[in-house]
């Protein structure tokens, strides 16, 4: 192509000032046919069409009378005034078919000219056919400023460079580099600048050649067939880490990567023109389904989906996979290209995780029952010392003369409640000691919340605070752990009667507030009327090991951040407004759960 | 069990509503009034010291502790005695409880007997040192009615001098001294001697006015 133009550009070794045609020996050309009353910016201040015009009207070898052209104008136009003169009928017959040879050249290879004044810092762009990509430059002359805006900010510098490299007059520096079109799409761009003038004035004149390069040769890389690209393409697809498949909008399986039939455990000839759904874990083949209508409708982009594979060797894998919608020239679904990513080691890690995170938590629920032992026996303790004394009481109204059968039944009836009371204390408790596997099931904090205060109570009284609950009407259902959720909660609440102990005695008040936030959680957030928490302190709240107690391990709050975690919720502090400390935590509620 | 005088009142404080109600039911059962309270505030605006009786009362409670509730009563020089109950485990509170005048401490669950045999002698007690407050304040308002000379004559006396010895230390007449007893011991209300000297061991009052012997 290049060799070409530059045949072009021997060709162009004179000027035609009929046709705007402008050219130095061996330095290029400028192109003006269209716009002749432009040629004047090029050189500056000289109105050189007029001189131009002026030569055919005189005779010849008289060139000395044109002293400004020489003066003035640049170089090239210096060079080439000597042969104008020379110019008769034929030659500018044969100008004229070179000016239309170029023409062509310049639109058969979508090249784009131009040229840059050192004097003004004018870009001036002009083409025959200029190609597409050019088009958001060449709507307009434009600064080189604003040119330079249009180049991807990590090569202006290396354009620039080049720009300034190479001043003497005749030399060309090639640069590759990427620009923004108007559109926003990044093109290569190989662009060829040569040196046009002397840096008499400044910066010397520069015109060149670019030529988008984006489609045949990727930087780097000297010349690249497309074939060559393809082939590479396809290496890369076979070689990817992902299986690939592409699908039909019924789901046929079209064409499918190395790593897609390895996963799927079958050969390539059993697997193109499949049911892409039989290959899915028959549990799973609804969500899937899900996934192809929404796309279709058009509802999503993309969709990614957690699911298994059956294999051809009759095992079960866990994958995620990625759908994307592929749309034919018309705008409507052509096939489907589907991502899929085994999950095996990652869904083994996280198990691995899950177990450790309930192990710990457990631990430190054994260790926080411990804590609380005291006042566990001592809440077990009021409900036992009613049922002795309602029974005592019984036995005496039974031994005295007349028996009031009703106020008996009513301190029968009691006795029967405080047993059912202190079971239930050890039911909880037994609850909160057991170390099963972490589980999701719908519970509701209106439940959850009021089974714990038995089990704080004992330690409450003691420390002389009051417990105030606030929970929210109409609270949405959430879906967690009970337990898990429960000791989080306990562990705020335990915090919080301790934060209490340097408060005067009246003021101490726990108040814990469950309400729903509005975006798919419900909130639960503990308030002490304590001292708050200091300020270099609450950076460091949540991580392991960090206490502020006398005798705290510093694992409650990171255990308590790593159930909230677990569960997709959060877990915070702030102070409060009252002086104290808010300690709170989210947990999302069923609907929001389901939509995830 | 034996009769608690029928005016005794238990009252009952305790924040556990169940231990609170058995406790109530068992005075009933046993035919003694109670008064039940939930807090120490509610207890405060319900007392009436003057009230004879006996305070069961729970050591822990959120907000006014029991220990906290026996100084202010303390400091309000309520005499009604305390019996403190409380869970397993709290020897430290039971000890500072009794160094502040509690009658007693039991723990919970107790035996029915073992509760009422302590609230019955608390009460004894009580109405004893009512009954001895009574007597001693009838008799300081006696003691009262003395002039300053009947009162000098009346410590002299006392402390065991004869008419004669009395007459000489003030420098009056024996006859006077004579006429001074005769009025100290109608005041008084004294049946003899003996029985004055019992009147003012039980009045206690300082004896600054003494003899300097």
């Amino acid at each position: 192509m290049f060799a070409a133009l530059d045949v072009v550009a021997m060709h162009t070794t004179m000027i035609s000032p009929m046709h705007g045609l402008y050219a130095a020996p061996g330095c290029g050309f400028y192109l003006h046919a269209a716009q002749p009353q432009r040629a004047h910016r090029i050189i500056g201040k000289t109105p050189l069409l007029k001189q131009v015009l002026a030569y055919r009207a005189l005779p010849r070898n008289s060139v000395a009378k044109c002293p400004t052209v020489s003066r003035d104008g640049p170089a090239f136009a210096h060079q080439a005034v000597p042969r104008i003169v020379k110019i008769d009928a034929q030659l500018e017959t044969l100008s004229t078919r070179t000016l239309q040879r170029l023409n062509l050249a310049l639109s058969a290879g979508r090249l784009l000219a131009w040229e840059l004044s050192g004097d003004s810092s004018v870009v001036k762009i002009s083409g025959p056919g200029e190609p597409g990509w050019a088009n958001a430059l060449s709507a307009r002359n434009i600064d080189f400023d604003e040119a330079m805006r249009r180049v991807h900010e990590d090569d202006r510098q290396r354009v620039r460079e080049a720009f300034n490299a190479a001043p003497e007059e005749g030399s060309v520096t090639v640069v590759e580099y990427r620009i923004r079109t108007g559109t926003g799409a990044l093109r290569w761009v190989r662009n060829h600048i040569m040196t046009t003038g002397s840096a008499s004035n400044g910066q010397p004149d520069k015109s060149g050649i670019s030529r988008d390069i984006t489609l045949s040769v990727r930087p780097g890389h000297r010349s690249s067939s497309f074939s060559t690209l393809l082939e590479e393409h396809e290496q890369t697809l076979q070689h990817a880490p992902l299986g690939i498949l592409t699908l039909s909008t019924r789901g046929k399986i079209q064409t499918v990567n190395e790593a897609g039939l390895k996963l799927a455990g079958l050969d390539g000839s059993r697997t193109v023109g499949r049911e892409a759904l039989r290959l899915v874990h028959s549990d799973d083949r609804g969500d899937i389904a899900r996934a192809f209508a929404n796309l279709i409708s058009g509802e999503l982009s993309h969709a990614i989906v957690p699911h298994r594979l059956h294999t051809g060797a009759g095992n079960v894998v866990y994958v995620q996979t990625h759908f994307a919608l592929v749309h034919d020239g018309r705008g409507r679904p052509a096939k489907i290209i589907a991502m899929v990513r085994d999950m095996t080691d990652q869904m083994a890690r996280e198990k691995e995780m899950d177990v450790h995170r309930e192990k710990l938590a457990h631990v430190s629920r054994l260790g926080t029952m411990g804590q609380m032992a005291a006042g566990l026996a001592h809440e077990l303790n009021q409900p036992l010392s009613a049922i002795a004394t309602y029974a005592q009481a019984c036995r005496r109204l039974l031994d005295g003369e007349s028996l009031d059968k009703e106020q008996f039944r009513m301190a029968l009836d009691q006795v029967v409640d405080q047993a059912h009371r202190a079971g239930d204390v050890i039911r909880r408790m037994r609850s909160l000691a057991r170390g099963t596997a972490s589980m999701r099931v719908r519970c509701h904090m209106n439940e959850l919340l009021p089974e714990l205060l038995p089990l704080l109570n004992s330690e409450a009284r003691h420390a002389h605070v009051e417990i105030q609950t606030v929970i929210a009407d109409d609270l949405p259902a959430i879906v967690g752990d009970p337990v898990q959720i429960q000791q989080v909660l306990l562990n705020l609440m335990r915090n919080g009667v301790d934060a209490m102990r340097d408060v005067a005695d009246g003021d101490r008040v726990l108040t814990v507030s469950v309400q729903e936030t509005g975006t798919g959680f419900v909130r639960i957030a503990v308030g002490d009327s304590g001292p708050g928490v200091d300020a270099d302190a609450d950076q460091h709240l949540f991580e392991p090991f960090f206490t502020t107690k006398e005798n705290g391990m510093g694992m409650g709050l990171s255990i308590s951040e790593s159930i909230a975690k677990s569960h997709g919720g959060k877990i915070g502090y702030e102070p409060s407004e009252t002086g104290g400390s808010v300690f709170w935590f989210t947990i999302p509620t069923e609907t929001m759960r389901q939509s995830a | 069990m034996n009769k608690v005088d029928a005016d005794g009142v238990v009252y009952i404080v305790d924040d556990d509503h169940a231990v609170r109600d058995s406790l109530s039911f068992l005075m009933k059962s046993v035919g003694l009034r109670s008064s039940a309270h939930s807090s120490a505030d509610e207890f405060m605006k319900a007392f009436d010291p003057e009230q004879p009786g006996c305070i069961v009362l729970d050591i822990r409670m959120p907000g006014i502790s029991g220990l906290d509730l026996q100084e202010a009563l303390n400091a309000q020089k309520s005499i009604t005695p305390i019996i403190f109950i409380t869970g397993h485990g709290d020897v430290p509170m039971a000890v500072e409880a009794m160094q502040g005048g509690a009658v007693d401490f039991l723990q919970k669950p107790f035996r029915d007997q073992e509760l009422l045999d302590r609230i019955q002698s608390a009460m004894q007690a009580d109405q004893t040192l009512r009954r001895e407050l009574e007597g001693k304040n009838a008799l300081l308002k006696r003691f009262e009615t003395l002039t300053p000379r009947e009162k000098e004559i009346l410590n002299h006396v006392v402390a065991g001098k004869a008419n004669k010895v009395i007459a000489f230390d003030l420098g009056v007449s024996q006859r006077t001294v004579e006429i001074h007893r005769a009025r100290v011991m109608e005041k008084m209300a004294a049946r003899s001697l003996a029985h004055l000297v019992r009147m003012h061991i039980a009045m206690d009052i300082p004896t600054e006015q003494g003899p300097q012997t």
